[in-house]
């Protein structure tokens, strides 16, 4: 055996390594099996069966039943504890520069456990790619995955796809919602409402090397329909996030703002200012979500302390605090740093920018957090979870890359 | 199971064909969770990538689970798994292929190189390095040679070619191989 084929057992073998059985799930048994030969026949006549079924079933309950036809996702129901599936996203880019693969993985949240996993069509255009992100209902079970790219600043590209987990977590469906977004238009940072009917997200009209309105675009999932706020005043609208189901939460400068969205659209900044984290050491504005009742604030703060050898202690906490006050009401979480280089003021800033709020669960107790480390926050304990998509081409602290 | 390599010793037979499921009581679930890890090496090798690979494999699985419960051909049926796993990273090339020619600039930050793909990149030999330049079907036969040890007449059943062909493409390959790795150390 020549030396050549000595390195390509041994380079191949190397190769191969990477994939250790621990990282690796297993294969999972599709649920849909073959129907039996044996009972073909019946499917046409099941098929009638079910129709005059359904529609017994709409009569007998009066036409009042929400529409579930027509692609558009049933109306959650909201999951009164834990919620028992988080899912994450993350983009892998393979030969070279030319290749993306996006997968949305279902976890267990007790766990942090793979339980299933879907291809997700990736979104190939010649500009830059925010990548994908994710947000949730409040059933724990219905999500929307978001691709945005385009060539800027002209021509923008948005794709939809809904998500839906199993009962047992251990199947997801997913396919791609009949939203369209005009081109000119750049979308970021899209939520999920809680009752899973409308998907708000951040609009910015950028045209020819300006940009002329900045705004939120709410849309109703079922039928398209598309109210904006908007305004052309300088800025932009970021950290978008339903705080229950009639307002939306961002943030535009340095303060967060709830705009009513029972309302038909209109301007942006009539919005209402609510309490703000504090921005950090350098200017970084953490995010925040707020809870169902608009009463508190969950969001991140981070002190760099210099520890008298060229690096810094640093002291993230997760905490809730009023949003009506902005007073601190409890301390979630804290995880300290020890030993941080401080690199000049970038590298302070994305150790500011390494703690953030993820998802917070409907019942306002749980909160997918990544601060260093990603995992849940219960009632003012942490519990790190595993495979978080760090290596996601994603948003600022894995923002948008985790959602229950 | 785990770190052997991927050939199984006199297999062959209805390989190299279409990834449909058969009607035989071998349950394709048992032979995939026999096999797993050493078919999502298979296709690590070839797409370089881990949840691509793991990807390709579930895709094998869940094609062969769709035509029925078990497989034609029970004595065949690594063969015929490994089979559908190579089809499945032809696709994924084919698919890079197509993207390279009609989407020039792919989305993504420059910094996105941290991911897994990068990494086995940055990693690679010269011999990883020279093998992602050679043709499919030669990268193919190497891999399958060298990395699952499979023999000439494995690999032949496999692609549904003579095994004279087999060892003319080891040879070309290997010729080739050898030119990209002097070059690269000049």
């Amino acid at each position: 055996m020549t030396d050549l084929e000595d390195r390509l057992r041994r380079d191949l073998r190397k190769l191969a390594s990477r994939a250790r059985p621990e990282l690796i799930r297993g294969p999972q048994t599709p649920q849909v099996q073959r129907a039996s030969r044996t009972v073909r026949w019946l499917a046409p006549a099941a098929a009638v069966l079910a129709i005059v079924g359904v529609i017994a079933g709409i009569s007998l309950a009066g036409g009042h039943q929400p529409r579930t036809g027509s692609g558009q996702p049933t109306r959650p129901q909201t999951a009164a504890v834990m919620p028992r599936y988080y899912v994450t996203v993350v983009s892998r880019i393979i030969d070279g520069d030319t290749m993306v693969f996006t997968r949305a993985v279902v976890h267990d949240s007790s766990t942090g456990a793979a339980l299933a996993s879907v291809r997700v069509p990736t979104l190939v255009t010649h500009g830059s790619v925010t990548g994908p992100s994710i947000s949730g209902a409040s059933d724990d079970r219905t999500f929307v995955i978001t691709e945005t790219g385009g060539i800027p600043p002209y021509h923008r590209l948005a794709w939809f796809f809904l998500l839906h987990v199993a009962a047992n977590g251990r199947s997801a469906s997913l396919r791609r919602l009949p939203i369209s977004v005009p081109h000119s238009l750049a979308i970021a940072r899209s939520a999920l409402s809680p009752d899973g009917t409308r998907l708000a997200m951040q609009e910015q009209s950028c045209y020819r090397g300006g940009c002329y309105y900045t705004g939120i675009r709410v849309v109703t999932i079922a039928t398209g329909a598309v109210r904006t706020w908007t305004t052309s005043a300088r800025g932009a609208s970021f950290d978008v996030s339903w705080a229950g189901n009639s307002a939306v939460a961002f943030l535009w400068g340095k303060r967060y703002r709830l705009l009513n969205v029972t309302s038909g659209g209109g301007n942006l900044l009539a919005s209402r200012p609510i309490a703000s984290p504090a921005a950090q050491q350098y200017g970084y504005v953490p995010g925040a979500l707020v809870t169902p009742d608009q009463t508190k604030l969950i969001t991140s703060t981070v002190r760099n302390i210099p520890d008298g050898h060229g690096t810094d202690t640093v002291v993230a906490k997760i905490i809730e605090m009023s949003a009506r006050t902005g007073r601190l009401l409890r301390i979630l979480s804290t995880t300290t740093v020890h030993g941080a280089t401080r690199g000049g003021q970038g590298s302070a800033g994305i150790l500011d920018e390494d703690c953030n709020v993820l998802s917070l669960a409907p019942a306002g107790a749980n909160v997918l957090v990544s601060c260093f480390t990603f995992g849940r926050v219960d009632n003012n304990s942490f519990t790190p979870l595993p495979d978080f998509p760090s290596g996601s081409s994603t948003g600022i602290g894995g923002q948008d890359t985790a959602a229950w | 199971m785990a770190g052997e390599p991927v050939g199984a010793s006199g297999l062959t037979g209805r390989v190299g064909v279409g990834c449909l499921g058969g009607e035989s009581s071998v349950p394709v679930q048992d032979l995939f969770r026999d096999h797993w890890l050493q078919l999502v090496r298979l296709a690590m090798v070839l797409v370089g990538d881990l949840a691509t690979a793991e990807d390709v494999v579930q895709d094998a699985f869940e094609r062969l689970h769709r035509g029925g419960p078990g497989l034609r051909q029970p004595s065949s049926g690594l063969a015929y798994a490994r089979s559908c796993v190579l089809n499945g990273c032809r696709l994924v090339h084919r698919r890079a292929a197509i993207a390279r020619k009609y989407g020039p600039r792919l989305a993504g930050h420059p910094e996105s190189g941290g991911l897994d793909a990068m990494a086995a990149v940055d990693d690679a030999s010269e011999v990883m390095a020279a093998l992602q330049l050679l043709p499919r079907r030669q990268r193919e036969v190497i891999v399958l040679r060298y990395y699952a040890d499979l023999d000439v007449a494995e690999i032949a059943a496999t692609f549904r070619i003579a095994p004279g062909a087999v060892r003319a493409t080891i040879s070309r390959a290997l010729a080739a191989l050898a030119r990209s790795v002097v070059r690269m150390d000049r």
